[in-house]
């Protein structure tokens, strides 16, 4: 157990799907070699078989306590990173060349299955979950890893691969029930999300939390009574941990989405939310019945002219107020390792 | 692989500091950035390495995003080459209880600096070898590209004219330091620039019709004061990304959301209710609505009174409104008429001014009249009229043509009733279908018989666009000292109609329209004209329609016979005219064989005439790999510009450079300008003075550079000092100095625009509050600039008497491309702005399909065998082409749906999506001669409908050779 | 303990670092018998639950040969047991004392260090390492240690030389001196890495010539 722990909300209801999390993620960690098909941060469409493709089935976590046995996932349940011929196609002299990844054999990608979902239509229905790595109190990669190159820092429960350690045996990425952790085949070691570990110690929110043009994800200690996080899990209790019956005690917490009503056959509105609260309960627990009728009650609260402590939180007019103490700029701060002569602006 | 440990973090950090991107290691670059990796001892610190930089520099993208334009970025800087970018996040709130515009930004914009150092990067003039579009190319100098492009230019402006050359403007032309250099050059050499705005599907026509104006708009975050948002004709969730959370976030505000679409879209999931219905039906569906408030006696008397032309009276033997001249001798023609029930008589409605004063307009009115000449005739408002047109529109009766249950509608209709503070998100979505002006007049009878226009969370959507207003001053005059001068000539002619009663906003708008009549009496402009009637015309677009006689479109006579008697009327413009052919094109911020429906059609018959194709770029477009030259545009982290906004998001946003221009690569100004040198001295060279206009205006060749640097006071390399000019010029901004602008990156508009572009919202632009468009109409009772001076539901022009549009109503979608089962829809990407991105392998990855993929329903699918992830072909009496299946349980059966901007050589096999749209003029569009129903910037010309194409699709056995 | 692995004196060890060379037929090969790592003394309640109840370890034989020219030493190791290319490399490792006296099977201890010199197929060189005990090697002495590999049929072929002495604190190795010696293989195709692997259970004596 760490001393404290660092924790994310994600508001699905302000999710947008546009993947600005993962870009953000991809462009300052993941470039170097043997990273091409990393993606720390991943936003897919539920229901839907996720990055990597069948996440949910395959295992890792713990049962009774027991860590289970789970799936080691391959490079194409992942997506692959592909090969593109802008060479050819812009400068190889053959008109016909067309723009397509590896020849052609390019597979699934992360997001395969972007916008699709489940239903018949017109009572179709799918949202948006982002996820990285859940930063648990329990983590089961920590605990499978015979080399113990995971760690969990002490003042802050971010849970890190130690790379000189890691010898790539891959256990972890068995032992993760969220499947989150990648395997660098240049390197030799596995790697994933590091909650901008560098940034966070410089008082800056992650790269995926302060780019989120949806401000969707709040940032801050889980015990800080000031900061965003506490309040919307533990004192109006509206975010939710994703496959709590996984074991691990994720860090990762989102508000279930609401969704328009169900039709009924002559085409009129019914009181049922299209997504199958039963389908959110798989997700995200039994609970979810409950935070959609108070978000609900919420907004009537807030229409009707009162207030909200709550709807305020989620709006967050003043956007650094999602990131409890890591409000710092980025463009202040700098590693203090490196370029001492540099600017400071 | 053979690495130790230690090995790996030097390379690890080497390659990160070197930017090792595909097929861009600059070896010295390379070598030095390794000789400077210190050993690590840590891999935490190759991460923390990862995370640091040289420079930090407040830049953006200006291109096209419109609706989602402009955010204010971070660029970060490392060993020379740009590395990442961040929001810069410091929007200051506006006030304390709106959500502030933080971060703003969207994954495009967050990985434009990958996009520099790919292989679709130009950074060298690239002369085409071989024929067109075959694929071979050389590099060449500047000044041999510039020089053989020069003496091309000078052969064609001899020989044929001035007019022959075509500046193919696209929409992400910036209205700011590129036009500034475009704007010069075809103001002095009277060449002609494409107006897209039509082009590309934005006309916004029925809004058109309606206010007599497109551009309006309120600031994202007046949403957060509606109490009911409609999301009708709007995707923003998928298309305003970087204020999409002003949206969600309205709903914790207490806001309720309806999405009104055919499709389970990304923005309904974020509704409070979805109501599904056919492709191309909005219209039915609101007229129902405004039914169910007529009817229900929930009309906001008092709004639609002053506001809108329902009390005027219409003629019943003419069809038109009756005037004041018609009924009192020495009457006023202009001025319209209504019943005043105060008084028991007809009155000429306020012309000056909307307010009423003492004046109690009848809404309900039929009943005959005695002219001025002695005839009786029958009158009825417009509200009257209405009420007949509209009772046909039960729920049932338009449930059953929209597909929407009775109930449903009148649902819908109770929420709209119930609403205080009534919005829409209405982009360009309904504009492209073939009836769309329709549908968009009826959405808008919604908010005009609620009163929900003008007010703060109550609005009607128009199209959105805010411009520093410093342009005209830069490119019109002879020189800066002469501005005052040049554009003195114009104060009478303004004075003159101020006194008669004109608005400052009629007389901008006017001033806009004048671009559209080359050799004008009144001032020496640029020349724009209709970038869909020139392709329609001189592109061959219009062969296309020839087989649309059999797909409904419900014209009474052929679609040719609307477009000459337009062109000879001048109803619409077109230059060069039709037995003119245009001989040079050069494309700025444009790729139209991406972009126009049926753009093979320009292959076959544009490209044939034209004896240089230049493409301005700074990557290989589809239109790029068909043009003679590409020359190498620096994007956005290299140069400074700025561009117009949107008052979505009121906040001039301009790019800095970051680093150096690579390679040889300039910005569009320094091009323009080099051109115009090297023109200048081959004309010197050749012994070439001047030519004519075909107006009459004198050409200087020989003194072209000279003339658009203003003797030297603004040439290559001026970027910047064209760009802080503008700023000064304008009266938009006056808090920040430029140098301060510069800093800080963006900043927010102060006053409206004087603008023709712009002028359209009417209202200021407050610090401390929300924007709120058509406040002066609606507050301070200023004409709108419409025929009627009110928001116009009667179009009196004989096209809308012939084709039956003179009121709104529902006309069922035509097939066009023939009568086949599927209509296919379509949208803008999430993945790309346009093209810009729509090759980059980073949003491929992150896409669906790294292919073109076409969405289809489930029971379509299922019905023809296909499965999701088969080959496809597409295709209608007009073409085919081939892709891939992603087979969506939230399609409506019969409706596809595929998102735009794949590039030609996307598509494998023939053909591309814009292979099977015809995109037939619309006649009503070819109307003039009227008020509002003319040319102007951005908006009365022809535009394109490729929504209600018609289509059939097939199972390939696989990808198609 | 069986009999001694022994090592024999060469005029020239270059061409035996070819592991196909004809002169290693001229060294009888000894069979040292192999098992699968005991499961209890897995590391960790993940590794032990996910191969309680799957095969690991099932090579039962290594051929293996020695030789050395008073310089360098060789070892010629063959097996059966060749993977296709997956996610994890066959692999053999050798270990030597470095000090005290480990156990082979715990990896050795705090006080008796444990040199490996690892070879796996998806890499040209042998790594150098040191454990102290069950996941815990680390780099070792930067010895110059070098592995020739091949692949004949469905058996491994595999010379790994290094120099005798003990340079830069690698394992000693002096000609005429016995010490001791152990093995692990790992076989790839059935996902065996870390501690999941077949071993000689305890040491042999390696005798080298004077």
């Amino acid at each position: 157990m760490s001393t404290r722990q660092v924790a994310m909300v994600m508001d699905l209801n302000k999710c947008l799907g546009c993947q600005t999390c993962t870009v953000a993620c991809k462009t300052l960690w993941t470039r170097r070699e043997g990273m091409g098909h990393m993606l720390w941060n991943t936003v897919n469409t539920q229901p839907g078989t996720g990055t990597p493709h069948g996440w949910e089935t395959m295992g890792g976590g713990f049962a009774d306590g027991e860590a289970r046995p789970g799936h080691r996932p391959a490079l194409d349940e992942y997506g692959r990173d592909w090969a593109f011929n802008h060479q050819d196609v812009f400068f190889g002299g053959d008109s016909k060349e067309r723009l397509v990844p590896n020849g052609g054999a390019y597979g699934k990608g992360a997001n395969h299955d972007e916008d699709t979902g489940a239903g018949e239509y017109p009572n179709s229905y799918y949202f948006y979950l982002p996820r990285i790595c859940n930063h648990c109190t329990h983590p089961a990669c920590l605990e499978a890893c015979p080399r113990q190159a995971i760690g969990k820092r002490e003042e802050d429960g971010i849970v890190l691969v130690d790379e000189g350690r890691c010898k790539g045996y891959r256990f972890c990425q068995e032992a993760c029930p969220y499947k989150k952790i990648y395997f660098n085949e240049e390197e030799g070691v596995a790697q994933k999300c590091i909650f901008c570990f560098p940034r966070i110690d410089q008082g800056v929110t992650t790269a995926c939390s302060r780019q989120c043009p949806g401000r969707v994800r709040f940032v801050g200690y889980l015990d800080d009574p000031a900061g965003p996080i506490h309040k919307l899990v533990n004192v109006h209790q509206v975010a939710l941990p994703l496959h709590a019956e996984y074991g691990t005690q994720p860090n990762v917490y989102y508000v279930p989405p609401l969704s328009p009503p169900k039709l009924d056959p002559d085409g009129n509105p019914t009181d049922e939310p299209r997504i199958p609260t039963e389908y959110l309960v798989s997700l995200f627990g039994a609970r979810v019945h409950e935070v959609l009728a108070k978000l609900e009650a919420e907004r009537a609260r807030v229409r009707d002219g009162g207030e909200s402590e709550l709807m305020d939180l989620l709006i967050s007019r003043k956007w650094l107020d999602m990131f409890g103490p890591f409000t710092r700029h980025p463009r202040e701060a700098q590693p203090v390792h490196f370029h001492p002569k540099r600017q400071p602006t | 692989m053979n690495v130790d440990r230690r090995e790996f973090l030097r390379r690890a950090a080497a390659l990160v500091g070197s930017l090792a991107l595909p097929d861009f290691v600059p070896p010295p670059a390379a070598a030095a950035s390794r000789a400077r990796v210190p050993a690590y001892a840590s891999w935490a610190d190759v991460y923390r390495k990862q995370w640091s930089w040289d420079r930090v520099v407040r830049s953006t993208h200006h291109l096209n995003c419109w609706f989602q334009a402009h955010c204010a970025w971070d660029v970060y800087v490392k060993d020379g080459l740009v590395f990442r970018e961040e929001q810069a996040g410091e929007y200051e709130p506006v006030n304390a209880h709106l959500p502030d515009y933080n971060p703003r930004g969207c994954q495009k914009g967050g990985c434009f600096s990958t996009r520099m150092y790919e292989p679709t990067r130009v950074t060298h003039p690239l002369k085409r070898v071989g024929p067109r579009g075959g694929g071979r190319w050389e590099r060449v100098s500047w000044e041999a590209a510039l020089d053989d492009i020069a003496d091309a230019y000078l052969d064609v402006t001899v020989e044929e004219g001035t007019d022959r050359t075509i500046w193919d403007l696209g929409p992400g032309i910036d209205l700011g330091v590129s036009m500034a250099a475009q704007g010069r050059f075809s103001m002095l050499t009277q060449s002609v620039g494409l107006d897209m705005d039509g082009e590309i599907g934005d006309s916004r026509r029925g809004t058109l019709e309606t206010f007599g104006k497109i551009v309006f708009e309120r600031s994202a975050d007046d949403y957060f004061y509606s109490d009911l948002i409609l999301f009708w004709g709007g995707n923003p969730l998928y298309t305003q990304i970087p204020q999409a959370h002003f949206y969600t976030e309205a709903r914790y505000g207490g806001a309720r959301i309806i999405s009104i679409t055919p499709d389970y879209n990304p923005s309904a999931m974020k509704a409070d209710l979805w109501i599904p219905i056919k492709p191309g039906t909005d219209a039915a569906l609101a007229l129902a609505v405004c039914r169910e408030i007529v009817f229900g006696g929930h009309v906001d008397e008092a709004f639609v009174r002053e506001q809108t032309d329902l009390p005027l009276l219409v003629r019943g033997d003419t069809k038109r409104y009756l005037r004041e001249a018609d009924i009192a001798a020495g009457g006023q023609a202009a001025y319209h008429v209504l019943w005043d029930a105060q008084s028991g008589a007809l009155r000429a409605a306020p012309y000056r001014s909307l307010a009423l004063e003492a004046l109690v307009p009848e809404l309900d009115v039929k009943r005959t009249v005695r002219l001025a000449d002695g005839t009786d005739v029958e009158v009825r408002s417009v509200y009257s009229l209405l009420k007949d047109r509209l009772a046909e529109y039960t729920p049932e009766a338009a449930g059953a043509e929209c597909g929407a249950s009775p109930a449903l509608v009148r649902r819908l209709a109770g929420e709209i009733i119930a609403a205080k503070r009534l919005a829409n998100i209405s982009q360009t979505s309904l504009c492209k279908y073939f009836h769309g002006n329709l549908a968009e007049r009826s959405i808008a009878l919604v908010f005009a018989l609620t009163g929900n226009i003008g007010r703060r969370g109550a609005n009607f959507s128009g199209f959105p666009l805010l411009t520093p207003d410093g342009g005209d001053k830069f490119t019109i005059p002879p020189s800066l000292s002469e501005a005052a001068a040049t554009f003195g000539k114009l104060e009478p002619l303004i004075k003159q109609r101020m006194a008669a009663g004109d608005t400052h906003e009629m007389i901008v708008t006017d001033l806009g329209r004048l671009l559209f009549v080359p050799g004008n009496p009144l001032l020496r402009l640029p020349v724009w004209t209709s970038g869909t009637l020139f392709w329609h015309v001189h592109g061959g677009i219009g062969e296309l329609a020839e087989k649309s006689e059999s797909w409904g479109l419900g014209n009474k006579r052929p679609l040719n016979e609307y477009v000459e008697e337009s062109i000879a009327k001048h109803w619409q413009p077109l230059n060069p005219p039709p037995d003119r052919p245009p001989r040079i094109m050069i494309s700025l911020c444009s790729n139209p064989l991406r972009r126009a429906r049926g753009a093979d059609k320009l292959l076959e018959v544009l490209w044939p005439k034209l004896k240089k194709i230049v493409v301005l770029d700074w990557r290989v477009s589809s239109t790029g790999r068909q043009a003679d030259y590409i020359l190498p545009v620096a994007p956005w982290y290299e140069r400074t510009s700025l561009k117009w906004v949107t008052p979505l998001s009121p906040y001039l946003t301009i790019t800095n450079a970051a680093t150096p221009p690579r390679g040889e690569s300039k910005c569009d100004w320094d091009i323009i300008v080099m051109l115009a040198r090297h023109i200048q001295a081959r004309a010197k060279a050749r012994g070439i003075g001047s030519v004519k206009s075909p107006q009459g205006l004198e050409v200087r060749l020989d003194t072209l550079y000279d003339d658009l640097t203003m003797q030297g006071a603004f040439k290559e390399g001026d970027d910047d000092k064209v760009a802080r000019t503008l700023y000064e010029l304008g009266n938009t901004h006056k808090k920040l100095t430029w140098d301060e602008l510069k800093e800080k990156g963006f900043a927010r508009f102060e006053n409206l625009p004087d603008e023709p572009s712009s002028i359209g919202n009417m209202c200021e632009i407050p610090p401390d509050d929300s924007i709120v468009p058509l406040t002066f109409h609606v507050r301070d009772k200023v004409p709108y600039p419409t025929a009627s001076r009110r928001i116009q539901f009667y179009v009196d022009h004989p096209y809308y008497e012939e084709l039956d549009e003179l009121l709104p109503r529902y006309k069922a979608p035509p097939k066009i491309g023939g009568d086949y089962p599927l209509v296919m829809t379509g949208g803008k990407t999430r993945w790309s702005i346009h093209s810009t991105w729509r090759d980059s392998p980073l949003m491929l990855k992150l896409e669906r399909s790294p292919e073109p993929y076409m969405l289809v329903a489930s029971p379509d699918a299922a019905k023809r065998g296909i499965a999701d992830g088969d080959w496809i072909r597409v295709r209608n009496d007009v073409g085919s082409f081939a892709t891939i299946a992603r087979v969506s349980p939230n399609l409506r059966p019969g409706q596809t749906l595929m998102y735009h901007a794949w590039e030609q050589f996307q598509f494998s096999g023939a053909g591309d999506m814009n292979s099977v749209s015809p995109t037939p003029l619309n006649p009503v569009e070819l109307a003039g001669g009227h008020p509002h129903l003319t040319a102007g910037v951005l908006q009365g010309q022809n535009s394109v409908f490729d929504r209600d194409t018609r289509i059939d699709i097939e199972r390939l056995r696989g990808r198609p050779s | 303990m069986s009999a001694p692995l022994a090592s024999r004196r060469v005029a020239n060890l270059a061409p035996l670092l070819d592991p196909s060379h004809a002169d290693w037929e001229r060294h009888a090969a000894t069979r040292i018998a192999l098992a699968p790592t005991p499961l209890g003394l897995q590391p960790t309640p993940y590794v032990r639950n996910t191969w309680k109840d799957r095969p690991y370890g099932a090579l039962l034989a290594l051929d293996v040969a020695s030789v050395h020219d008073g310089r360098g030493w060789a070892l010629r190791a063959s097996w059966e047991g060749v993977s296709a290319p997956g996610d994890f490399p066959d692999a053999l490792a050798i270990a030597l004392p470095l000090a005290g006296r480990p156990v082979l099977a715990t990896m050795g201890s705090a006080e008796a260090p444990i040199h490996y010199l690892r070879w796996r197929a998806d890499r040209e060189a042998v790594s150098s390492q040191i454990a102290h005990g069950i996941g815990s090697s680390a780099a070792g002495p930067p010895i110059a240690a070098h592995a020739a590999a091949r692949a004949a049929g469905t058996r491994w072929q595999l010379v790994v030389s290094r120099p005798l002495g003990a340079p830069h604190g690698a394992a000693a190795l002096q000609a005429g001196v016995s010490t001791q010696i152990g093995f692990a293989v790992w076989c790839g195709g059935n996902d065996e890495r870390a501690g999941i692997k077949a071993f000689s259970i305890d040491w042999l004596e390696l005798a080298l010539d004077a």
